[in-house]
């Protein structure tokens, strides 16, 4: 497994799977049968360098997000292990876990559910900084001042209940909150997609700036490939549960190798004015995480499919920094 | 000039509320023309998708109050008709597809059913009829099998699998003209791309007219012939999709396409719109952009700014189109 990286990783993930075993139903009890296991990530490699912004875009079911709420540790891998500054996650004990779950922060992507109602939004963040203790009580509330601001809020606001804030308002306490305990690294969980076009401007500008300025190293999940391109430096292209390919924004935008990915960016709409005459790139559903075809996984759907796509392909290295995991690859 | 399918003269929306009225769409008017697709985009509360329900007077009232000089279609002015009537143009003359699928199909009853209903209420087929027109349906609108699926359960399928029942039961009374209100936004891209590939084709095959409502300017700039902007529940600039595109005329326009970042290219900072659309029930008397707008002068914030032909088919409701396409949008 290579890591596509030219430079020391800050955080790896290696061959991991996470899976989910639905709840056994009465007919599963009946029928004396295991629940359907449903297999979201199955064996991804990736690594981040400090200040990187690794992309991370796939359609539902990809395994992305779920991806990404592992590294938080909020799903146990079944395989595989997550390192962090070199440490298996896994390992640490009680210390070193409480601060690796200060170092390493996440955005959700809906603002609306991810605040509570209650309270006021000085004090949620005041919560985290009281909690990882972060500044001294004394000095709370003027931290919480100067976070509002770094996030372009007015300092003022901090009485104000989230209800009364716009979808981008609260998207930027909710990375207020993220940024109260000066994390190093970020997992942006479709930060934007809840958001309107003119609202999105914002917080991705927002997002560029900080991430210059704090030095910050950020893992961002998106299905807008428009808001990915933009925001970052790699991007891998997963689709049911596996990476189809990675690369350098450049290597995936301008010579992507995978017929994934080159479907993908053939069918997302582009901002020229011209009336469409072509048929769908793509025919067929995306197949259910839990019937995953055997072999390469897109080989139902693909436009080059042949006898050989039965077997599963391996990862072919295009570059120091490119790979596609496809039988008609070729560097 | 013919005369277009549907006339909306001075429609205006108001919800009744606690804070007050809101009004979410203020004097609109639009020309509809035959067989042509018209894309509509705003953001949310722009008023997109009240006008669609307004046409098709889906709105409940209270607490929503609609007023207008006309909407007309086929000589008669729908604002005006009876119930019955109004009930035998919804489906059969005009029809509509919704954003979310899953929440518009009935989860208990068979999709066959759901299909075949609209045809056995503005048909009259037979129970029997109704089945074998309903696979025909679901094979035109690219559900493999149909006849193996029409038992299932709208649980039993995929999204893109539902819209494109939902797309068969709108095609079901053949009408002119179909209302999709953001119909591929719940969708994956390779779904989405599908099911636009399948509404063209269907209108070139049966000369509907289609209104596409979406927030996506790609999604609209690949489908339309002509582009409603809509901002604050009034239309801020009409005109041919190349125009809005490439010679937008009203700032909120420009400033929206560059706003979105771009496949094709990588642009070092995005364009950002200033502030938040104006609150709806305290709408100024002015350009309900004024506020936002790089442009906006004393003028700006004093008088209501109608829609003024800018070029052959094109208008805007902007004092200073002229000086839109030099406009630049700080990043901050």
């Amino acid at each position: 497994m290579t890591a596509l990286l030219t430079r020391p990783a800050v955080l790896s993930v290696e061959g991991l799977v996470v899976q989910f075993a639905k709840p056994r139903s009465a007919a599963d009890l009946a029928l004396r049968r295991r629940p359907p296991v449903l297999r979201a990530v199955d064996g991804v490699s990736l690594s981040v360098a400090p200040r990187e912004v690794l992309g991370l875009v796939g359609e539902s079911g990809s395994g992305k997000t779920t991806i990404g709420r592992a590294i938080l540790g909020l799903h146990a891998p079944i395989a595989g292990r997550i390192l962090f500054e070199g440490r298996d996650i896994a390992a640490l004990d009680a210390k070193a876990l409480r601060g690796f779950r200060r170092r390493v922060q996440m955005v959700f992507q809906d603002p609306y559910s991810s605040l509570n109602p209650k309270l006021a939004i000085g004090r949620a963040i005041g919560e985290v900084l009281r909690f990882h203790r972060i500044v001294p009580e004394a000095e709370i509330s003027g931290e919480v001042r100067r976070l509002l601001s770094l996030v372009g809020l007015l300092p003022d606001m901090s009485e104000r209940r989230p209800r009364s804030l716009s979808g981008g308002q609260r998207q930027r306490v909710g990375l207020a909150r993220a940024l109260a305990v000066r994390p190093s690294f970020m997992v942006l969980d479709e930060p934007v997609a809840a958001l309107d076009v003119s609202i999105q401007a914002q917080i991705l500008n927002l997002l560029s700036e900080l991430g210059r300025e704090l030095g910050l190293t950020m893992l961002l999940i998106a299905h807008e490939l428009g808001v990915v391109r933009h925001m970052s430096d790699r991007i891998a292209v997963m689709y049911l549960g596996q990476i189809m390919e990675q690369g350098t924004t450049e290597e995936i935008f301008e010579r992507p190798h995978h017929p994934y990915t080159r479907g993908l960016l053939a069918a997302a709409p582009k901002l020229q004015a011209a009336k469409r005459q072509r048929a769908a790139v793509l025919q067929g559903d995306i197949p259910s995480p839990l019937d995953i075809p055997s072999g390469c996984r897109f080989r139902t759907r693909c436009p080059m499919a042949a006898p050989r796509c039965v077997e599963p392909p391996a990862e072919v290295i295009l570059s120091a920094t490119h790979m596609a995991r496809c039988h008609f690859a070729a560097p | 000039m013919i005369e277009p399918l549907l006339r909306i003269t001075d429609l205006s929306v108001e919800f009744a509320t606690r804070a007050g009225a809101i009004r979410a769409n203020d004097h609109v008017s639009l020309d509809i023309r035959l067989g042509e697709t018209l894309g509509i985009v705003g953001e949310s509360g722009s008023g997109k998708s009240v006008l669609c329900r307004a046409i098709l007077r889906l709105l409940p009232s209270p607490p929503a109050k609609v007023s207008a000089k006309a909407v007309m279609f086929g000589g008669r002015d729908l604002i005006r008709v009876d119930d019955k009537a109004m009930r035998a143009v919804r489906g059969r003359d005009i029809s509509m597809i919704f954003q979310n699928p899953m929440t518009s199909l009935n989860p208990v009853w068979p999709i066959g059913d759901q299909v075949g209903e609209p045809l056995r209420v503005h048909r009259g087929m037979s129970g029997p009829q109704a089945r074998r027109s309903a696979i025909e349906l679901l094979r035109r609108v690219g559900i493999p099998s149909p006849e193996k699926r029409i038992d299932d359960y709208p649980h039993q399928w995929s999204g893109g699998m539902m819209q494109r029942a939902m797309i068969a039961i709108a095609l079901a009374g053949a009408p002119k003209l179909m209302l999709a209100d953001e119909p591929t936004t719940a969708l994956d891209v390779t779904i989405q791309d599908q099911i636009l590939a399948l509404l063209l084709e269907l209108q070139r095959e049966s000369g509907m007219a289609l209104v596409l409502v979406s927030h996506d300017m790609g999604v609209i700039a690949e489908t339309a012939d002509r582009v409603a902007v809509m901002y604050a529940g009034r239309i801020v600039e009409l005109a041919p999709t190349v125009a809005i595109f490439e010679a937008p005329a009203h700032p909120y326009t420009q400033g929206l396409l560059r706003s979105i970042p771009r496949l094709e290219e990588r642009r070092a900072d995005l364009a950002v719109i200033p502030g938040q659309p104006p609150d709806l029930a305290r709408l100024p008397k002015g350009c309900a952009f004024a506020e936002r707008c790089p442009l906006a002068t004393a003028e700006c914030r004093s008088t209501a700014v109608a829609l003024r032909e800018i070029a052959p088919g094109h208008v805007a409701a902007c004092l200073y189109p002229e000086r839109v396409s030099a406009l630049s949008w700080s990043a901050a």
